[in-house]
C-alpha cells in the first residue's frame, strides 16, 4: 500500500499514514492527541480539525459534513470521518486539542512533608546488601539458598521471615558461583514477610534505587529516589496518557466497559505513561533500570486498579464498592513496568473507599495531621476533590467530583503548570491590561492552576464577570467578544503569546472553574457541618494538588475555594500523594501509619447527600451565597 | 439540645473495632446522631456512656396505633417541626364522619364509599383510613354493630357518654378503635373504658392548660396510647394551638404533649372544608375528620397529604415516555432525556421558551438528572434505545434523529448502534436548547 | 399545672413593602398594598406580630389564553382582548387586592406586540383600575429586555412590581426599575441559595432590598407543590432568624400553576373517577392556595373567582384571630 503523509501543524509531526486511515487514526499513533469522546462515530463534534493542504474523503458519504474556517484557508472536518487518500496536512485547533503528552522536570516537593525524620529509622521498601558468603566446603555444605539466608540474618537479623522468588532461586546457583559467591542482594518488604527479590554483581549495583509515583488522574508524577540514603535523584510529571479515553474516572471506566480489550488498553496506557516517565529520569540520571528494586505508589482506586489490570467497572455502580483497597505486593515483571523485572511494586497505600484513594492516605501521612493536637483539613484539588478533616483522635474524608478544570483539562486557555503557563495574573478595569506573570518567563502558553485563580478573582473585580460568573456583556473593553456565539475575554492577544493565537477565557470555561470551585468548598463546608464545627475551628488548611506553590491563598479564599479562614493557617503543600509515597517507600513506619490511617478514617458519601446538592448552589458563586460566612473578602 | 455527632463520639471507645457493623466510632456516633442506630448496637460502650447518652434518644412523640391488621393506622411519631429537615413520619390519617343516626342504608352506603375509596398516584395506590361513627343520636352501639360488619377500616368511635361508649365498644374493641373523646366532665369513666378495653383514647379539652392537664392525669393512670383535641374549632386557633402541641413535644420534650393530635374539617361548603383540610394536613394534624365524601375533595385531601409527607430529600420523578412541547408534529426534533422532575422541566421550560415544538423522550433514570443518571449506569445506551423502541415515539414522528444532551455525547455513538437512530449531539446546557435549535441543529441534521 | 407555652425567640422580622403609589406619593394609584412585617411564621399569633394580611393579586392577560377549561373560561370569555376591562372586571366584581399583569401578546413567536404597544396596555390598565399592578413580561428574555425599559417608563413613580429578574437575566429590569422607581420580583428555580444569589446581583447593581419581592418558580398541588412549600418555610424561616438576604414579602403564583395540572382540567369522560370538573380547578387552586398561605406566602395570584372569595375569607378568619 501507499505510504501517505500527514503533517500536522504546530506539532512538528509528519506522521506516516495509509490510505483508507482517518486523519483520527493516523494522529492517534503518532501521538497527537485529538479529543474524542464518542469514539470516533462521528457524534460528538470533539474532533474538528482543519485541513489546510490537500484533499480528505468521507468515510461515510451520507454522514459528510465540512465547514468553512474563519480565515477561509482550508476546510473544517471532524478527523474521524476524514479518510485520507494523499498527503496533507492538518491543523488542530486549541478546542480539539487532547492534551499534550510531554514529560517536564518537577519542582521539588515541600521539606517538611518530606521529612524522613519523622520517620526514623528508615527501612525502605526495598533493600540493598552487599554479602561476601563462605564459599560452600565437605564440612559446609549448607545449600545455596539457605547460605543466603544465613548471610542475610547475620546482616540483619530482622530480616525473618524471608523468602525467595521463584525466578530469583532458579538464578541464584549461576550467579553465586559466577561471582565467587560476592553478590548484591535486594530485599524487599511485602509487609508480612521479607522477599529476595535480585540477585546481582555487586559491582553492577553500585547504588540501589527507588522510585515513588503518584498516578493521578489527569497527571502522573514520579520521583528517582537513592533508597540508601532518602535522598531525591530526579523528579518528572507528564499527562496522564489514559485522557485519551476520558477526562474523569467516570468516562475512563465507561471506556474500558466496552470490553476486554479496552480494560487491557487501559492498563497499558498508564503503564506506557510510566514507563515514559522513566525513560527520562533514567537518561537525565544516568541510570539503569536494573538499579530500581522498587516502586512505591499512590493513586485513586481507579486508577490503582487500572494500573494492576483491574476492572474498576464496580466503583461506578452504587454502592461503589471497589475491587480491592489493598493491593498485594507484585513484581514489575507482572506489570510491565521497566525497572528491575523482580523490583517489588507496592500500592503503600490503601483506598478508604471507591472515591477516596490511597492518594489521600498518603497525604495524611505526609502532612502529619493524623498525629497532631490541632484540627486540620486536607483539600486535594485533582480531577476529583478530596477532602480530609480530623487530628490525631479522628478522621473523616470526602470526595466530590470537582473536575479537572484546574489541572488545565477541559479549559482551553489552561495548562499544566509548565514553562509559558501564567502563574500570577492581575486584570486592571483603568489600564485594560493584563500584568502577569509566567514560568520561565517565557511568552504565555495558558494559564496554570494558580494562575486561573487570580484571573477569576480579577476579573469579578473588574466586573468582567458578575458573581455568578456571567460575563458583563456591557463591559467597555474589545477584550470582551463574542465568538462562536459565545461571549469570551480575551487575556493574551495573539502577538503576546507563544502560540500565535490569543489566549481566550470563555464563558462555559468561567462556568467549568466555578463548578470545580463550588464542589470543592461544598464538600469541605458538609464535612464541617456534619459535625457541628466553623471553619474557624480550623487550624491548619493544606491545600494540595493542582496548585503551585506561587499560589495567593488570599485569592483562593476571594473567589471561594476554600472558606474564609485566617490565611495564615493556609498552607499550599502541593503533591502531597507524591510526597507520601516518598515516604512509603523509605519507611516501614510511614507503610504502616497508613494502614492505620485507613481504619481510622470515617468516609462520607456525598453523592447521595442532599446537603452537598445545597451547599454546591450556594458554593456556585463568587465566594458564597452566604456572604457573612466571608467576612475578610470585601468586592 | 440534640446531641452533636462529636459529643456522642467522645462518649465512644473510639477503638474503630467495628464490632457494632459500622466501620469507624465517628460514623456510628452519627448515625446515633440523626437516630439511625442505637447505642446498645456497640458491645464495648460504657455504663457511664449509656447514662449519658440514653437521655437524648427517647422518641418525642408518641406513635399510637388505631385498629388491627393490614388497615391498622399508626399516626404521630413526628420528631421535626418543618418536612425540610427530616420526612414526616407517619401520614395523618383521614377520617370520614358518619353519623349515627342515619339510616342503616344510608350508613351502610356510605361506610361502604368511604371504605372503596381509592385513588391511583404515580403506580401506588392511595385510600383512606378511618370510619369516625359520630354518635348524634345515641344509638352508637348499634352503629358500631353495623361498622364492624360493613368496614375494611379502623373505627373512630366519638361519644361524650360513657355508657353509649361501654356499649359501642363491647362490639368492637376488638378492632382497636380510637374512643373519642374524654373530657373534664367524663374523664375518669372514659379512662376506665379505655383501660379496660385496651384502646387508644382520645382527650378533648376546652383550652391548652387542661389538655395539659388531662393528658398527665391520663398518663398518670397508665394510658400510654393518646390523640390530642385542643378543643379548638376555629381555623386560627386551630393553627395555634397544633403549632404550640407540636413545638411542646418536640421542641422541649414535654412529656404530656407528646401525642398526636385530631384536627376536624370545618366549613360551609367544599371548597371552604378543603381549605381547612389542607391547613390541618400542613400542620401537623395526626387525623383529620371530614364528613366529605366527594371523588373531588377527597382527591385533593390525598394529593394534598401525599405532597406534605413524601421524603424532601427524594427526587420527584415523571412518568417515562413521549412528552409534547408546543405543538408538534411527524416533523419536529425528539429530545432526550431523564425522568428527574427538576431536569425534565427545566428542559420543558426551554424549550418552550424558545417557541421549539418537540418531543422529548423521558427516559426513566429513577429521578437522577443526566450526568448522575449516567455515571450510575441508569442512562445507557441500551436503556434509552429501549425506551426510543417502547415509548410511542416512532409512530410519532416520521424521521429518526433524537438530540442527547451534550454531557452524555460520550454515549451517541452507541445509541446509534443499539437504537438505528441517528443521534445528534445536544448542547451540555438545557439553556442553550433555544439557541441550539436556532444555529446548528438544521445544520446536523442535513446529513442525514 | 398550666403549659408553659413555647414561644420561639425569632432573632429578625419580615421586611414591610408598600406597592403602589398614591397621587400624593407620585403616582396615581387610589389604593396601595402594604405587605410583609411579620414577626413570627404565618398567623402564629402567640408567637408574634401579623401586622399585614397576606393580599390576592388576579392575573390578567393581555390576549385571549387558549386552553382553559370551560368553568374558568366562562368568568373571562366577555373580556379577553381587553386587558383594561379585564383588570376592571378582576377589581370590581372579583375584589383583587392587585393586578398581575401579563404581556403574552410581545412574544415574538407570537402577536411579537411592540414595546410601545404594551406601554400602551399598562397605561390603559393604570387608567382603567386603581390598584397596584404587578408587570410580567412574555417569557422570552431578549424581548422582555426590549420592552421593559418602555413599560416601566409607561408606568413611572407607580411603584409597579417589575417581574422577573433571574439570575442570566436581571439588568435591563433593575436599570429599569432603578429609573422609574419601581420594584422588582427577584425569581429563582425553587432554590434558596439560588434566590439568595439573585438578591446578591440585584443588590450589586444598585436595588435597594426593601424594592424586591421574591418569587420561587413552583408547581401546583401533585406536582411540586411540596417543594414549593418546603422552600417557602425554609426562606422564612431564614428571614426570622435574620438572614436579610431572604427577608423580603414572597409572592407565590398559584392559579396557572394549579391549572396546568391534570386533575384540574381533564374532562369528566376521560377521568371520571375524579368528580365533576366544574369543582375541580375551583378546588385544586385553593388547596393549593392554601398550603402557600400557610408557608408564608404574601402575594397569591389566583385565576378563579371563587377560590379567590374562598382565600379571601380564609386570610380574614386567620388575621381576625386572637393570640390564644
Amino acid at each position: 500500500m501507499d505510504s501517505l503523509t500527514v503533517t500536522f501543524e504546530g506539532y512538528g509531526i509528519k506522521a506516516p499514514a495509509e490510505a483508507g486511515e482517518t486523519i483520527l487514526e493516523v494522529a492517534a499513533r503518532a501521538g497527537v492527541g485529538i479529543a474524542t469522546y464518542c469514539g470516533g462515530h462521528g457524534t460528538c463534534y470533539q474532533c474538528q480539525v482543519v485541513v489546510t493542504a490537500g484533499q480528505v474523503r468521507p468515510k461515510h458519504e451520507a454522514h459528510w459534513q465540512q465547514w468553512p474556517t474563519p480565515d477561509g484557508k482550508g476546510i473544517r472536518v471532524l478527523a474521524c470521518q476524514s479518510v485520507v487518500t494523499e498527503d496533507i496536512t492538518v491543523k488542530v485547533p486549541i478546542g480539539s486539542r487532547a492534551e499534550e503528552f510531554i514529560v517536564h522536570e518537577m519542582e521539588p516537593l515541600k521539606p517538611n512533608l518530606v521529612d524522613l525524620s519523622r520517620f526514623e529509622p528508615l527501612s525502605p521498601l526495598a533493600q540493598q546488601f552487599v554479602l561476601d558468603l563462605p564459599k560452600p566446603t565437605l564440612e559446609d555444605t549448607v545449600a545455596d539458598m539457605q547460605r543466603l539466608r544465613r548471610g542475610l540474618l547475620d546482616e540483619d537479623a530482622e530480616l525473618e521471615p524471608i523468602t525467595i522468588e521463584l525466578p530469583v532461586l532458579r538464578k541464584l546457583p549461576q550467579a553465586l558461583r559466577d561471582n565467587d559467591f560476592e553478590v548484591a542482594i535486594a530485599v524487599s518488604d511485602t509487609g508480612l514477610a521479607r522477599k529476595i527479590t535480585a540477585i546481582r554483581p555487586p559491582a553492577a549495583a553500585d547504588s540501589s534505587l527507588g522510585l515513588a509515583i503518584d498516578v493521578g488522574t489527569s497527571t502522573v508524577a514520579v520521583q528517582l529516589v537513592d533508597l540508601d540514603s532518602g535522598e531525591v535523584v530526579g523528579r518528572a510529571i507528564r499527562r496522564n496518557g489514559q485522557i485519551a479515553y476520558g477526562e474523569d474516572v467516570i468516562s475512563r471506566i465507561v471506556w474500558t466497559q466496552k470490553g476486554p480489550e479496552q480494560l487491557q488498553n487501559m492498563h497499558r496506557a498508564i503503564i506506557d505513561t510510566l514507563n515514559e516517565l522513566f525513560s527520562y529520569l533514567y537518561n537525565e540520571h544516568n541510570a539503569a533500570p536494573d538499579e530500581v528494586i522498587a516502586a512505591s505508589i499512590a493513586g485513586n482506586a481507579t486508577m490503582i486498579n487500572f494500573l494492576l489490570g483491574i476492572d474498576a467497572t464496580p466503583i461506578r455502580r452504587t454502592p461503589h464498592t471497589p475491587p480491592a483497597t489493598e493491593m498485594p505486593v507484585v513484581t514489575a515483571e507482572q506489570l510491565g513496568l521497566n525497572i528491575h523485572p523482580q523490583g517489588a511494586i507496592c500500592v503503600c497505600h490503601p483506598a478508604v473507599s471507591g472515591f477516596v484513594g490511597g492518594d489521600i492516605t498518603a497525604g495524611v501521612v505526609a502532612t502529619g495531621m493524623h498525629k497532631a493536637e490541632e484540627l486540620a483539613l486536607l483539600v486535594d484539588v485533582g480531577t476529583n476533590g478530596e477532602i480530609v478533616a480530623g487530628n490525631k483522635d479522628w478522621l473523616m474524608c470526602a470526595s466530590c467530583s470537582a473536575g479537572p478544570a484546574f489541572e488545565g483539562v477541559g479549559v482551553e486557555a489552561a495548562m499544566p503548570a509548565t514553562a509559558g503557563a501564567v502563574i500570577n495574573f492581575d486584570y486592571s478595569r483603568d489600564r485594560d491590561a493584563v500584568d502577569y506573570e509566567t514560568i520561565g518567563n517565557q511568552p504565555p502558553r495558558g494559564i496554570a492552576g494558580s494562575g486561573l485563580v487570580e484571573m477569576i478573582a480579577s476579573l469579578v473585580e473588574a466586573k468582567v464577570i458578575d458573581r455568578t460568573g456571567n460575563m458583563n456583556a456591557d463591559f467597555p473593553s474589545d477584550r470582551l467578544r463574542q465568538s462562536d456565539g459565545e461571549l469570551g475575554f480575551t487575556l493574551f492577544e495573539a502577538a503576546e503569546t507563544a502560540i500565535g493565537e490569543p489566549i481566550i477565557i470563555y464563558q462555559h470555561d468561567i462556568e467549568n472553574l466555578l463548578r470545580s470551585k463550588a464542589a470543592v468548598l461544598a464538600a469541605i463546608n458538609v464535612l464541617l457541618g456534619k459535625l457541628d464545627l466553623a471553619e474557624t475551628d480550623v487550624e491548619h488548611v493544606y491545600l494540595a494538588g493542582a496548585f503551585g506553590a506561587g499560589l495567593n491563598v488570599d485569592k483562593a479564599v476571594a473567589i471561594g475555594l476554600l472558606p474564609d479562614i485566617p490565611r495564615e493557617r493556609i498552607e499550599v503543600v502541593g503533591d502531597t500523594a507524591l510526597a507520601g509515597a516518598y515516604l512509603a517507600l523509605m519507611s516501614r513506619q510511614a507503610r504502616e501509619q497508613a494502614q492505620k490511617t485507613v481504619s481510622a478514617m470515617t468516609y462520607l458519601d456525598l453523592s447521595s447527600d442532599t446537603d452537598f446538592m445545597d451547599e454546591f448552589i450556594a458554593s456556585d458563586f463568587i465566594p458564597y451565597t452566604d456572604l457573612s460566612r466571608f467576612p475578610s473578602v470585601d468586592m | 439540645m440534640a446531641l452533636t455527632a462529636m459529643d456522642i463520639y467522645k462518649q465512644l471507645p473510639k477503638t474503630n473495632c467495628g464490632d457494632c457493623g459500622i466501620p469507624t466510632c465517628l460514623a456510628f456516633a452519627m448515625k446515633l446522631a440523626q437516630g439511625q442506630a442505637s447505642l446498645d448496637e456497640c458491645p464495648h460502650v460504657t455504663e457511664d456512656a449509656i447514662a449519658a447518652l440514653e437521655g437524648s434518644s427517647a422518641p418525642p412523640m408518641k406513635t399510637v396505633t388505631i385498629g388491627t391488621g393490614d388497615k391498622a393506622l399508626d399516626i404521630g411519631g413526628q420528631t421535626v417541626l418543618f418536612r425540610h429537615e427530616e420526612t414526616f413520619r407517619n401520614p395523618c390519617g383521614i377520617a370520614i364522619q358518619v353519623n349515627t343516626s342515619l339510616s342503616e342504608e344510608e350508613m351502610r352506603e356510605r361506610i361502604t364509599t368511604a371504605c372503596n375509596t381509592e385513588f391511583d398516584r404515580v403506580g401506588m395506590i392511595f385510600d383512606l383510613d378511618l370510619i369516625a361513627l359520630n354518635d348524634d343520636d345515641g344509638s352508637l352501639p348499634q352503629a358500631a354493630q353495623i361498622a364492624t360488619e360493613v368496614s375494611t377500616l379502623p373505627l373512630m368511635l366519638m361519644s361524650d357518654d360513657p355508657e353509649s361508649m361501654r356499649g359501642a365498644l363491647e362490639v368492637c374493641s376488638e378492632g382497636r378503635p380510637l374512643i373519642y373523646a374524654a373530657g373534664a366532665d367524663n374523664f375518669d369513666e372514659m379512662t376506665a373504658l379505655a383501660k379496660e378495653f385496651s384502646c387508644p383514647l382520645a382527650i378533648r379539652s376546652q383550652n391548652l392548660d387542661e389538655l395539659y392537664e388531662l393528658s398527665e392525669k391520663a398518663g398518670e393512670a397508665g394510658l400510654e396510647d393518646l390523640v390530642l383535641d385542643s378543643g379548638a374549632r376555629e381555623l386560627n386557633a386551630v393553627l395555634q394551638n397544633q403549632t404550640i402541641v407540636e413545638r411542646a413535644a418536640i421542641n422541649e420534650k414535654i412529656k404530656p404533649m407528646g401525642f398526636p393530635t385530631i384536627g376536624f374539617v370545618v366549613g360551609n361548603n367544599e371548597v371552604e372544608k378543603i381549605i381547612s383540610a389542607s391547613e390541618l394536613i400542613a400542620k401537623y394534624a395526626g387525623i383529620v375528620v371530614t364528613d366529605l365524601l366527594t371523588r373531588e375533595a377527597l382527591l385533593a385531601m390525598v394529593t394534598a397529604r401525599l405532597n406534605i409527607y413524601t421524603d424532601p430529600q427524594k427526587p420527584i420523578q415523571v412518568e417515562s415516555g413521549v412528552y409534547e412541547i408546543g405543538e408538534p408534529d411527524a416533523t419536529s426534533p425528539v429530545l432526550i432525556t431523564t425522568n428527574f422532575s427538576l431536569t425534565y422541566y427545566t428542559v420543558e421550560a426551554d424549550t418552550s421558551a424558545g417557541n421549539i415544538d418537540a418531543w422529548v423522550v423521558v427516559v426513566d433514570t429513577d429521578g437522577t438528572s443526566v450526568l448522575t443518571a449516567w455515571a450510575a449506569e441508569d442512562f445507557t445506551p441500551e436503556i434509552i434505545a429501549k425506551t426510543i423502541k417502547e415509548c410511542g415515539i416512532e409512530e410519532k414522528v416520521e424521521h429518526r434523529i433524537g438530540v442527547l444532551p451534550g454531557g452524555v455525547a460520550v454515549l451517541s455513538g452507541d445509541l446509534e448502534q443499539e437504537s438505528g437512530w441517528n443521534i445528534v449531539v445536544g448542547p451540555r446546557e438545557s439553556s442553550a436548547i433555544p439557541t441550539f435549535f436556532k444555529t446548528e441543529y438544521e445544520q446536523r441534521i442535513a446529513g442525514f | 399545672m398550666p403549659l408553659t407555652i413555647p414561644k420561639q425567640r425569632w432573632t429578625a422580622e419580615v421586611q414591610t413593602a408598600t406597592i403602589g403609589a398614591t397621587e400624593a406619593e407620585g403616582g396615581t394609584r387610589t389604593s396601595t398594598v402594604t405587605i410583609g412585617g411579620e414577626q413570627t411564621l404565618p398567623f402564629l399569633h402567640f408567637d408574634g406580630e401579623t401586622p399585614n394580611r397576606p393580599v390576592i393579586a388576579m392575573e390578567v392577560l393581555d390576549e385571549q389564553p387558549s386552553g382553559w377549561p370551560e368553568p374558568l373560561a366562562q368568568h373571562y370569555e366577555d373580556v379577553w382582548g381587553d386587558p383594561a376591562a379585564w383588570a376592571q372586571k378582576a377589581v370590581e366584581e372579583f375584589g383583587a387586592d392587585l393586578i398581575c399583569l401579563r404581556l403574552l401578546s410581545a412574544n415574538p413567536d407570537g402577536s411579537d406586540a411592540s414595546a410601545d404597544q404594551c406601554a400602551e396596555t399598562i397605561q390603559s390598565v393604570l387608567k382603567a383600575v386603581g390598584v397596584p399592578l404587578i408587570i410580567w413580561g412574555c417569557g422570552n428574555d431578549e424581548k422582555d429586555n426590549e420592552i421593559m425599559p418602555f413599560c416601566s417608563q409607561a408606568a413611572a413613580g407607580e411603584r409597579c412590581v417589575l417581574g422577573s429578574a433571574t439570575e442570566d437575566n436581571y439588568k435591563t429590569i433593575c436599570a429599569s426599575a432603578l429609573a422609574d422607581n419601581q420594584m422588582i420580583i427577584s425569581e429563582s428555580p425553587l432554590d434558596i441559595n439560588i434566590q439568595k444569589q439573585v438578591n446578591i446581583l440585584v443588590t450589586d447593581m444598585g436595588m435597594d432590598l426593601a424594592n424586591i419581592i421574591l418569587y420561587q418558580v413552583t408547581g401546583g398541588l401533585g406536582y411540586g407543590v411540596e417543594y414549593a412549600y418546603s422552600i417557602l418555610e425554609r426562606t422564612r424561616l431564614a428571614a426570622l432568624d435574620g438572614d436579610r438576604m431572604l427577608q423580603m414579602p414572597m409572592l407565590s403564583i398559584v392559579g396557572s400553576e394549579a391549572w396546568r395540572v391534570k386533575e384540574a382540567w381533564q374532562s369528566e369522560e376521560d377521568a371520571p373517577e375524579w368528580g365533576p370538573l366544574e369543582k375541580r380547578g375551583i378546588i385544586w387552586e385553593a388547596a393549593t392556595a392554601t398550603l402557600f398561605l400557610h408557608a408564608g406566602t404574601d402575594i397569591l395570584v389566583m385565576w378563579h373567582p371563587e377560590a379567590v372569595t374562598r382565600l379571601r375569607d380564609h386570610i380574614d378568619e386567620m388575621m381576625s384571630g386572637e393570640s390564644v
